[in-house]
């Protein structure tokens, strides 16, 4: 399996910019999250890989590949999107022979089982089905699909607690039992933090985090105590936000301490989670006092 | 695999349009049979009813070929959702559907003739091709402009779809006004001998209609690629 890059993708919409400079690439058999806040361009960019959109300027290959107009590219790419594609009534065993048709191989087995899991048949129509009904048919396809890059875009939308948890069970099967590149696209950040091996974060139209997830959480510290030794402590630090309340301060730190810095003894270091990390980058990265 | 998405190209493109005409020939026969039969419960006419069910094949050839033109006019970016959905490429997809545009054009033709002979003899192998080539040219006009409004907003669909006719009408009106104001001019040219000579060894010329023709198909053909190749998805 071959690497899939996006090279410095831009996109407009008439003066409107939705991606500026994207740049990045997506690695075999990995988990991935793309983070970003509404209209940051998330979805834009999954078309734009899959060749749905066009970009404005940039490329998006596969080795040496292009993937806009070409097969075995497209081949090797399955993106489960929110908006619905398919004709009317179109059945989900449909879903299942175009997914085998286009992509060969498709697991019926297995999908037949996970729509039990979900409580839907094959022989339900799409557009029939409850807006969660409808994530967990095309999420049927996307795991059963035999592509090496699956993206998934917004993949829990309308989906209750049960049926997220069984998602989140099978995405961990398939990749288990065929590893495979899954993209994640969804605001749940709390409940795939344990998934995802890497994150993209897009703030205005741009890419501004792209780390494995262990070493972005590695280096978020909260830094609290009185806000006169915190302060002491952090300068020089990128310090994303701060709280205080009364003379106690916390402040978010995203970067390395400096192991030979003494910490005074009122102050206390800690760690923060990707959803708050995620929240403190795309404001800005400035203090929120 | 590239083969194996043109057959899904092609086959979906059979699938859909076989639903469409035969909800178009139940429509059709329902329809006037039964109008005809409540025609005989009122008059009685049982000769005239007869006379008119016989009409049906004819009815039924036009009606089939107004819904395979209409289907290549509204179908292009429908395809093109689930085709792109499912990892196939623009290119394989024009493949694919002219394909199926070309096969669905002959055996419906041959339908038409075959339904045709209820009500007159089978035609010369010359105007059976010409007939073909006039179906199978429409057909991909038709496709051209699917693909053409496949790239705009509503908003431009509407725009367009007005504007255009309107255009043209315009357009025929000023050529009009420009042909009455050179009269003296065109009356002159075609009392011109040597013009009439001219234009009866040009269009008098058996090659010249199939080299028109060419030169359309050929340019509507390209048309419907460049359309389909700047398919994507819009945000309405």
């Amino acid at each position: 399996m071959e690497t899939l890059r996006i090279n410095h993708v831009s996109k407009k919409y008439g003066r409107h910019l939705i991606l500026d400079d994207v740049d990045f690439q997506l690695a075999p058999g990995k988990i991935y999250d793309l983070l970003g806040r509404n209209g940051a361009g998330k979805s834009t960019l999954l078309n734009i890989i899959t060749g749905r959109v066009f970009p404005t300027t940039g490329t998006v290959t596969l080795g040496d590949l292009g993937s806009n107009d070409q097969d075995r590219v497209l081949g090797e790419i399955y993106l489960m999107s929110e908006v619905d594609l398919y004709p009317k009534k179109t059945t989900i065993r449909r879903m299942f022979d175009l997914a085998d048709g286009a992509y060969g191989d498709f697991d019926y087995q297995n999908a037949e089982r996970l729509l039990a899991a979900f409580g839907i048949t094959s022989s339900n129509q799409l557009s029939d089905l409850s807006t969660g009904l409808q994530t967990a048919a095309k999420l049927t396809v996307a795991l059963n699909v035999n592509a090496s890059f699956i993206l998934l875009d917004e993949p829990v939308l309308g989906l209750d607690a049960n049926h997220r948890d069984l998602f989140y069970k099978e995405l961990i099967k398939a990749y288990q039992n065929k590893p495979r590149t899954f993209v994640l696209s969804t605001h749940l950040i709390d409940e795939i933090q344990q998934l995802v091996e890497h994150v993209i974060i897009l703030n205005d139209h741009q890419v501004v985090e792209n780390a494995d997830v262990q070493a972005m959480l590695d280096k978020a510290y909260t830094v609290s105590g009185p806000a006169k030794l915190v302060d002491q402590y952090v300068a020089g630090l990128r310090v994303l936000g701060s709280d205080q309340l009364g003379k106690i301060k916390t402040a978010y730190v995203y970067d390395q301490l400096n192991n030979q810095q003494v910490i005074p003894d009122q102050v206390k270091i800690g760690h923060y989670d990707l959803q708050q990390l995620f929240i403190y980058l795309t404001n800005g990265g400035s203090d929120n006092e | 695999m590239n083969n194996q998405k043109l057959k899904l190209e092609a086959t979906n493109v059979f699938h859909r349009l076989g639903e469409l005409i035969l909800i178009t020939v139940g429509w059709v026969v329902g329809f006037e049979v039964v109008v005809y039969l409540f025609g005989f419960a009122l008059n009685h006419n049982w000769e005239s009813c007869v006379v008119s069910l016989r009409g049906i094949p004819s009815t039924l050839a036009v009606f089939i070929n107004l819904g395979l033109l209409a289907y290549f006019i509204v179908t292009p970016y429908t395809d093109f959702k689930w085709s792109i959905q499912n990892g196939i490429s623009r290119k394989t997809m024009w493949r694919g559907r002219l394909l199926a545009l070309v096969l669905s054009t002959l055996v419906i033709f041959i339908v038409d003739e075959l339904l045709s002979l209820a009500n007159e003899p089978l035609k010369s192998p010359r105007t059976l091709l010409v007939n073909f080539l006039i179906l199978l040219t429409g057909v991909i006009t038709c496709q051209a402009i699917g693909n053409g409004f496949s790239l705009l907003s509503r908003t431009w669909k509407w725009i367009v779809g007005i504007g255009l006719p309107v255009m043209l009408i315009v357009l025929c009106v000023a050529l009009l006004r420009v042909m009455l104001a050179l009269d003296s001019q065109i009356t002159a040219l075609i009392s011109n001998q040597q013009f009439i000579s001219a234009m009866t060894t040009l269009f008098g010329n058996p090659v010249l209609p199939y080299l028109l023709w060419l030169i359309y198909f050929a340019v509507v053909l390209f048309l419907t690629k460049v359309f389909n190749d700047h398919l994507q998805l819009r945000r309405d």
